[in-house]
């Protein structure tokens, strides 16, 4: 029994150790929030045009706990928001990077001014309101989904969602504890139904007529009309105006997917490489083409749909600001129990 | 020494002492006898002498070498004792055949060998079943089987615990011969757990009465049956009758009791004018129309090889004094019936002072 | 006073009888003890940071809340499992009806579903939008939700439903074992007294399998206690979804760390709870007289509600939600065998299988170890190192990663000392981190089977091995292995099932581009794309189905007198 042990423990050492190895020169080891099946091309690319290899993990959660527990494992992080990207560098867990290359390539407002972060695309926080029962102009800011009016006629994804805990956190930022918090009531008083299922859940809700305005990120929208495999999400996409809201006011809110470089690096200059290939031209295009995104880089073209959503004034306020007021953002839904919304007929 | 020795072992379980201060030894081709009410602490003597049990006080030495000695730390492993033995329930192994049961403690038996345990495996009859499993097996059957498995590898010594109590009546008094028979044949030393005195009685060559964990006393069958040392022995080894008394002088061979003068074959060295106890086993009475004692019949109980009367005496010494009397169950006569017998000193002994609260 | 010195004296040598030896067994399960119980001191120790104000506003918001719902999900899904589970068990194993040879393995295969699958299986067709709600609207006529009322799948009465389905095989296996190996003749005592066979069922046969009946049902507690997956896809505040709040949306480690430790504490009185009240049940087998089981044969009425009784469970938690992947699998096969699907399938059965045969040998070596030292502080270690099972995966994945990074970090500076080359990370940055995680939370299965079944061969087997001259290495192998083997079979089904399901811990613990097939269907179900990666899904629940089938087919040879012919 006990031999069979010994073996067994030795051989996976043996087999698994030498398989692991992923230092070599010429690589770059990613963790990754965003999905593989969405990076994949874009990873293709930049090791066709370096010769770099990218070794990649896709979790969207314990990334932070990873990276402190084996430092040096990974060289660089890309995120789906600035949530975790914030309590990263909250974590000192990040590298200040100095790159012309990123620095024009990125507004500034879209990376941390130390270098520690970087944007490299952008989504709006929209409403997706029903053709069919709302008239146009009738919901036009996120101040509009707590009005009474529209008691009934609201969908939107779990409360604790990040991208929902962002947008509260910059209604907070702007306007306060308070006010952020009439208005998480207000909404939950307009409730379709208890919060829950993705951005797209809510479309598919209002073209089934269980509610009449949802919330949800832009890109949703692009890939919803275009969906040749699922007929069905075009009809919901159809049934749906896209409205950018607080275009007379403080814009909409946006969030970013992003970059940065871990503190421990062992292929910093390859961690770097990636990340000024992916603000580049060929990387932006194609998030732009294939993701729906809005490219940070300045003059590189939208996809043609997204074009036709026209123009939007973005709420300009400084990123980490937002994701400062997360953890109060967080605790607001809990106070207002926006989760446990329970239909009153 | 030869054979299994034990001096001075002690064990208590959760500071509940069951073995207090016991050494005996057991000679090779001796079978020795642990008898005791469930309890007293045998068969965690026998689980110490195989080394199931971590020894907490005290010597076990098997054939020369000391195998348990926690004052110097050696505790060698059941393994490494080469003891044999037989548990009562028999723990044979379900997923082995019986061949392969009996084979277990020799997996490199020598082909000699192999075809003695044939041989011993036919002479038991059990060369039929040579191949089944344990459950398919009456209890006769399985009892042989524990009994070959534990002497196969050729033990040194033999440890029995309660061999034959799962065992029919009718069944148990052949399986004992045949069991002795192969336990001569071996020359092994064992020792044997039981609290069937019936059972110490015929088998053993020497009896161990325990009791709380002591050794009450130490004797071939005739000596516990006849001369127990104490009350506790001699009601544990049968019926008795209980008397007190005072020692006469040595020449006369008489105790003095409460029923009056009564012949005495033992009287430990006892000296004139001691205050003493007798027990006089119910075989020791006589029925004689001239006898000194007269009683009247209160019950009569038919036992088959015996009839057992309690009496009561009617004589001036002793007179309602009740005794258990055993007669020839030929003897004709009835509850009421007055009747006169002697005692014959053969089941006559002094013993040690009843322990207040004794006895079954 | 002889008798106070001789008190004295015993107390003294019983305080002196454990007679701690540190012999391989000893010292072998006290040192795996302690690598499996690692990170749950991790945990624990990372619970002991301040987690800055995180009670005070758990406190005067979600914490009842958290309580109020976990402690329903616990309720409905035990109630639930225990229903379908026992009386599923019953009406197989004490019944003759037609579909019966099947029934029996078929109610086990929804232990290949899982669960957050299933729960988004059910969503798509039971939500407003999908198919049943639609096709009632346009046979009705109504149009809003307000016309109508239709249970809410999203819901905690949603969550109890799915994991009643997938989680009650844990019930029925463990309550199935027990009827085979109860003895008839308690039942048949029982019907003489006078009792038919349902009260015979109520007052004897269920109170004897007790004890295997609540080992199943803590089984399943502890998975939905540490759900994520379904609860998190339907907003259910639970208080697993609460730890991942504090720690991802707070950003307060410490303070999930906390959470989860209360939670631990929870199942700790849980299972004392279950110990205590199985405290006198430590029988053996001693009987040999086994007679055939007497299957009540059921009149045709009956017999028809006994198969919809066993086929309701097997459709709504196989069939139903395998044929919906069937058919997203049909439709969107490309995308899932584009990707290098086969590979995905290897890495499943390799991580599982290694899981499974590893968590067998070190549990069977554990129990064993533990019966042998016969030692309470020795067992006491080994039941915590199983507690693995009740930590919610991504927090006993942060477990693993603490003491792992310190040993990796440690052997890079020494063979960097010794052979001047740093190894890299040997053990984090390998699937070794995934099996040691996989390990850390399956021993509870193969542990408590090995001690349960280890429990059953008498003490006098070891024994009688032992002065046959057997040492206990020899013994475990000879005596004990195969009569404990079917048992082991069975955990070791449980963990490689698992493993194929387990997400959680293998998409943070994994190494650079490994992906195993719940980890590609993860990264689309995560997008709400379940039907692009649906042939993974259906390929976890596939490979589950054979070793179920074994699991069945080991059970019915635990009926004693049965297993004994086995190994001519």
């Amino acid at each position: 029994m006990r031999k069979i042990l010994l073996l067994s423990a030795l051989v996976l050492v043996l087999a698994y150790g030498l398989a692991g190895k992923a230092f070599a020169a010429g690589e770059v080891n990613l963790y990754s929030y965003r999905q593989p099946f969405l990076i994949k091309p874009l990873l293709d690319e930049f090791s066709k045009q370096t010769g770099i290899k990218v070794n990649v993990v896709f979790a969207n959660k314990g990334m932070l706990e990873k990276i402190r527990a084996t430092p040096g494992a990974a060289d660089a992080i890309l995120t789906s928001d600035i949530g975790s990207l914030h309590d990263m560098d909250q974590a000192r867990l990040l590298l200040p990077v100095r790159s012309r290359v990123l620095e024009s390539n990125i507004p500034a407002i879209y990376r941390h001014p130390g270098g520690h972060w970087f944007g490299l695309t952008l989504r709006g926080r929209v409403l997706f309101v029903s053709k069919a029962r709302l008239k146009p102009g009738a919901v036009t800011t996120y101040e509009d989904l707590a009005d009474p009016k529209m008691k009934g006629r609201v969908c939107i994804r779990s409360g604790k969602h990040v991208y929902n805990v962002s947008l509260i956190a910059s209604i907070i930022a702007h306007k306060g504890e308070a006010a952020a918090k009439k208005w998480l009531q207000g909404v939950k008083a307009n409730l379709a139904r208890k919060p829950g299922g993705n951005d797209r859940a809510q479309a598919k809700a209002i073209y089934a007529g269980q509610c009449d305005v949802g919330v949800a990120n832009t890109y949703y929208m692009g890939k919803m009309a275009t969906n040749a495999k699922k007929p069905a999400q075009k009809k919901w996409a159809a049934s749906i105006q896209l409205i950018f809201p607080n275009q007379h006011g403080r814009g909409t809110h946006v969030n970013i997917s992003g970059a940065a470089v871990t503190r421990h690096a062992r292929n910093r200059d390859n961690a770097v490489r990636l990340i000024e290939f992916l603000s580049g031209d060929y990387a932006q295009k194609l998030y732009a083409a294939q993701n729906f995104e809005y490219p940070v880089k300045p003059g590189v073209p939208v996809h043609p749909l997204v074009k036709s959503w026209g123009n939007f004034k973005a709420d300009t306020i400084d990123l980490a600001t937002v994701a400062k007021y997360r953890t109060a953002a967080s605790k607001l839904v809990d106070q207002v129990d926006f989760n446990n919304f329970r239909p009153s007929n | 020494m030869s054979g299994l020795s034990v001096a001075g072992v002690s064990h208590a379980y959760d500071g509940n002492k069951v073995v207090r201060e016991v050494s005996f030894s057991v000679a090779p081709g001796e079978l020795a006898c642990l008898l005791g009410p469930s309890g007293c602490g045998k068969t965690t003597l026998l689980r110490l002498a195989a080394g199931l049990e971590p020894l907490q006080q005290g010597t076990i030495t098997i054939d020369g070498t000391v195998v348990a000695d926690p004052a110097r730390g050696t505790q060698v492993p059941p393994e490494g004792r080469g003891v044999g033995l037989m548990f009562q329930d028999y723990a044979l192994f379900p997923h082995l055949t019986i061949m392969e049961n009996i084979a277990f403690g020799i997996p490199k038996a020598s082909p000699e060998r192999m075809a003695a345990i044939q041989d011993a495996i036919a002479q038991m009859g059990m060369a039929a079943y040579q191949d089944a499993y344990p459950h398919t097996l009456s209890g006769g059957q399985q009892q042989r089987v524990a009994l070959l498995r534990a002497l196969a590898p050729e033990p040194r010594i033999l440890l029995l615990d309660e061999p034959f109590s799962g065992l029919d009546v009718n069944l148990r008094t052949q399986i004992r011969e045949e069991t002795l028979s192969v336990l001569k044949r071996s020359g092994v030393a064992t020792l044997m757990v039981t609290h069937d005195p019936q059972e110490a009685l015929s088998m053993a060559d020497r009896i161990l009465v325990m009791n709380r964990g002591k050794i009450e006393q130490l004797g071939t069958p005739r000596e516990i049956y006849q001369f127990p040392a104490t009350e506790y022995v001699a009601r544990f080894v049968g019926d008795t009758n209980i008397l007190p008394g005072i020692v006469l002088e040595s020449s006369y061979d008489e105790v003095m009791t409460s029923i009056g003068p009564v012949p005495c074959l033992s009287m430990r060295g006892l000296d004139f004018g001691t205050d003493a106890f007798i027990s006089i086993r119910p075989e020791s009475f006589e029925l004689d129309p001239k006898g000194p004692f007269q009683a009247q019949i209160r019950s009569i109980t038919y036992g088959g090889q015996y009839v057992s009367l309690e009496v009561e005496l009617l004589g001036e010494i002793g007179r309602g004094q009740r005794l258990r009397i055993h007669t020839n169950p030929n003897s004709r006569i009835d509850v009421d019936e007055h009747i006169r017998f002697r005692v014959i000193p053969d089941f006559v002994t002094v013993i040690e002072d009843p322990a207040p609260n004794g006895g079954p | 006073m002889s008798t106070i010195a001789e008190n004295l004296k015993t107390t003294m040598a019983s305080r002196f009888r454990p007679a701690f030896r540190l012999d391989i067994w000893t010292g072998g399960v006290l040192l795996i003890a302690i690598l499996i119980a690692a990170p749950i001191i991790a945990v624990i120790a990372l619970a002991l940071s301040p987690s800055e104000g995180i009670w005070s506003h758990l406190l005067s918001t979600v914490l009842f809340r958290y309580i109020r719902t976990t402690w329903g999900l616990m309720m409905g899904v035990g109630a639930g499992t225990l229903l379908i589970g026992v009386g599923t068990a019953w009406l197989v194993t004490m019944c003759r009806f037609p579909g019966r040879g099947v029934f029996e393995w078929a109610l086990l295969l929804p232990l290949a579903m899982p669960a957050y699958i299933i729960a988004y299986v059910y969503t798509d067709i039971l939500e407003f939008a999908g198919p049943v709600q639609g096709l009632l609207r346009g046979a009705f006529g109504w149009t809003t939700g307000r016309d109508y009322w239709f249970p809410e799948i999203r819901s905690l009465g949603g969550a109890i439903a799915m994991m009643t389905l997938v989680l009650y095989p844990y019930v029925y296996l463990l309550a199935r074992v027990a009827f085979l190996e109860q003895s008839v003749c308690v039942t048949e005592v029982s019907r003489t007294l006078g009792r038919g066979p349902w009260r015979s069922f109520f007052t004897v046969a269920l109170p004897l399998a007790r004890p295997a009946i609540v080992v199943g049902l803590s089984l399943v507690l502890m998975e939905a206690l540490n759900d994520f997956g379904t609860v998190d896809f339907f907003a259910i505040e639970t208080f697993t979804t609460g730890i991942y709040d504090v720690w991802l949306n707070m950003n307060s480690r410490s303070g999930a760390a906390q959470l989860a430790t209360v939670a631990l504490l929870f199942v700790v009185l849980l299972i004392a709870a279950e110990r205590w009240a199985r405290r006198g049940q430590r029988y053996f087998h001693t009987t040999t007289k086994f007679k055939p089981l007497p299957g009540y044969r059921l009149s045709p009425g009956t017999g028809a509600l006994a198969i919809a009784a066993c086929l309701l469970p097997i459709v709504l938690g196989f069939l139903v939600p395998t044929g919906v992947l069937s058919l997203y699998a049909w439709n969107f096969y490309e995308e899932s065998l584009s990707a290098n699907f086969f590979l995905f399938v290897r890495h499943s059965l390799t991580l599982s299988a290694i899981s499974a045969v590893l968590a067998v040998a070190i549990g069977l070596f554990m129990a064993y170890g533990v019966r042998l030292s016969r030692n309470a502080g020795l067992r006491a270690i080994s039941q915590f190192a199983s507690l693995g099972y009740a930590v919610p995966g991504a927090v006993l994945a942060v477990g693993v990663m603490i003491p792992m990074g310190k040993l990796d970090l440690g052997l890079q500076t020494l063979t960097r000392e010794l052979w001047g080359v740093p190894t890299g990370l040997l053990l984090s940055g390998t699937i070794m981190a995934v099996t040691y995680g996989y390990l850390v939370r399956f021993l509870a299965l193969s542990y408590g089977t090995a001690e349960a079944s280890l429990s059953k061969v008498t003490p006098n087997m070891d024994g009688a091995a032992r002065t046959l001259g057997l040492g206990p290495g020899k013994t475990l192998w000879r005596v004990h292995f195969p009569l404990v083997r079917g048992s082991l079979l069975a955990a070791g089904v449980l963990v490689f099932v698992d493993g194929m399901k387990e997400l959680t811990m293998t998409i943070i613990l994994r190494p650079f581009n490994y992906e195993t097939l719940a980890t590609f269907v993860h990264q689309f179900a995560s997008n709400e794309q379940l039907e692009e990666s649906a042939l993974g899904a259906l390929a976890i629940v596939a490979s589950g189905i054979l070793p179920i089938i074994i699991l069945s087919a080991s059970i019915r040879n635990t009926r004693p007198g049965q297993s004994a012919r086995q190994g001519t």
